[in-house]
Formats: C-alpha cells, sequence, structure tokens
C-alpha cells in the first residue's frame, strides 16, 4: 500500500522496470516529495467544488440558479464537468507515481515523464558513477526535509538529477555505499538506508 | 435571470452551444484514450502491483467520456 503515495520506498516488493536484468535487484524507489503535489491537489480540490463556487456566485449577482440553461445542457456539462476534474486529478497523480528514481544493485534509473506525453529515462551503472551531490535549498525543502541529489556518471551522459527526493543525504550515503561495494568486488555492499 | 433565459432559448445561440459542446466532449474523448495509451506505456516502463488498477481507471474514464457523448449527441 505504501508504494501508491510514499515517495521513499526501501527494498520494494513486486516492482520491477523497463530493461531490469533477471540477476538485478530494485534497491530504493524515490520520487518527488509529497509535499511538491500541493498544487495540483490544491486545483482539483478547486475543479471538484467549481460548480457550486459558480452557484454561490451566480446567486450573489442575483442569478438563483442554474435554469437559464435547458435541462439537457444541465446534464451534459455536469458529467463532463466531473469527468474533467477526475481527468486532470488522474494525470497529475499518475505523472507522480510513475516519475520514479531507482536505485537497483546494477545501476541508478531516472524515469521521468513530463508533461504527461513526454517521457526521459536516464540510467548509469553504479561503476560509471563519479560524484554525488545533494543540495536542500530554499524554505519548503528546510521544513519538509527534501532537496536535489546530482549524480555526476563517466558515461557520456554526465549527470542524472534526482530532484526533491525526501532525505537525499542519506540517499547520497546509501548510493555511496553501494557504488563503493561495486567498484571494489563487484557486488554492491548493501547497507539499510536510513 | 430573465434576459439569460432569452439568450439560451434562442436557436441559433442553442446550436453554437451544441457544437461547442460536441467539439469539447470530441476533443476530451481523444485525451481520454491518450490517457489509457500513456497509463500502458506508464506500466511498461514501471511495474507494480498498481498497473492494472490504473488501467482498468483509465479504461473506466475513456468509456464514461465516450457514453456522455453519444448521450450528448442524441439529447442535445
Amino acid at each position: 500500500m505504501g508504494l501508491l503515495y510514499s515517495s521513499y520506498i526501501k527494498s520494494p516488493k513486486n516492482v520491477c522496470f523497463d530493461g531490469e536484468d533477471k540477476d538485478e535487484q530494485v534497491l530504493l524507489v524515490l520520487r518527488r516529495h509529497f509535499i511538491t503535489n500541493f498544487n495540483w491537489v490544491v486545483v482539483s480540490i478547486l475543479l471538484f467544488n467549481a460548480p457550486q463556487i459558480a452557484s454561490f456566485i451566480l446567486r450573489v449577482n442575483g442569478v438563483a440558479t442554474w435554469e437559464f440553461l435547458p435541462i439537457s445542457y444541465r446534464t451534459i456539462l455536469f458529467f463532463f464537468w466531473y469527468l474533467f476534474s477526475f481527468g486532470y486529478f488522474f494525470v497529475s497523480f499518475l505523472i507522480w507515481y510513475f516519475s520514479v528514481y531507482i536505485v537497483s544493485s546494477k545501476r541508478v534509473v531516472d524515469i521521468d515523464f513530463q508533461g504527461f506525453t513526454n517521457r526521459r529515462f536516464s540510467e548509469a551503472l553504479l561503476t560509471n558513477i563519479q560524484d554525488l551531490t545533494h543540495t536542500i535549498n530554499g524554505t519548503m525543502q528546510v521544513i519538509f526535509h527534501f532537496g536535489n541529489l546530482f549524480i555526476q556518471t563517466a558515461a557520456e551522459k554526465q549527470e542524472i538529477e534526482f530532484e526533491s527526493i525526501p532525505d537525499p543525504a542519506s540517499v547520497q550515503d546509501f548510493i555511496s555505499d553501494i557504488t563503493r561495494g561495486v567498484k571494489i568486488d563487484g557486488a554492491p555492499d548493501i547497507k539499510e538506508p536510513k | 435571470m430573465t434576459s439569460l433565459v432569452d439568450i439560451f432559448a434562442n436557436p441559433t445561440i442553442l446550436l453554437a452551444l451544441k457544437i461547442s459542446v460536441l467539439i469539447l466532449l470530441g476533443i476530451y474523448n481523444i485525451f481520454s484514450f491518450v490517457v489509457l495509451k500513456q497509463v500502458v506505456l506508464m506500466n511498461k516502463t514501471f511495474q507494480t502491483s498498481y498497473g492494472t488498477l490504473f488501467r482498468m481507471m483509465a479504461l473506466v474514464h475513456l468509456v464514461a467520456v465516450t457514453l456522455v457523448f453519444l448521450f450528448a449527441f442524441i439529447i442535445l
């Protein structure tokens, strides 16, 4: 159940990603901190309540009800509005849910869904990781303890960025540990994150 | 109130409104189909135990939008 709403999932079960090898193990799944969903959650609440808000505004302006519209139009617009509100909520949730950062026993993966129809899939082998840097900037990130983690690699694509992840320091330490293990003896040195 | 009722009693205004509503629903119908296709792609990219649930929700959404479109076509 935690997979549905959590931004920090250790050793998740029943999870795999496109291109995962048979002998590969997903160690950590990260998403943007839940607080980053604030904007679309508020917009969704407003959308679902917009008919009531509009009725109130009409009433204040002396129009008693929606009766100026024929009943057939009111019915169709009623269904359309709630389907549209649900669609907005559903799509926003899916973009957050499926935009994940994965740390496996072989690589780090950044799956990014931008604007719903665009997908970016970046990965870097643990053996190619050169440097890890995390930043926590701004009031919101300090209060809710989330930030960005930059992963420098030796590959052609220089950097993978884990954006707005919870507790970036502990994730940095975890990736650093498993990378060292892979580079020394070919197997990740798995310690419990946090 | 009375003026609004008069405006929407005009057959030309109602025809324009009907065409607008049908176009709006048609565009949203295409969007809901794209949502379903995208959910399938997302489920393939990152597979979890909730994949089937999301696919079902996207399918129900598409069916509901299609039904509203057909309903609008009939009753408007």
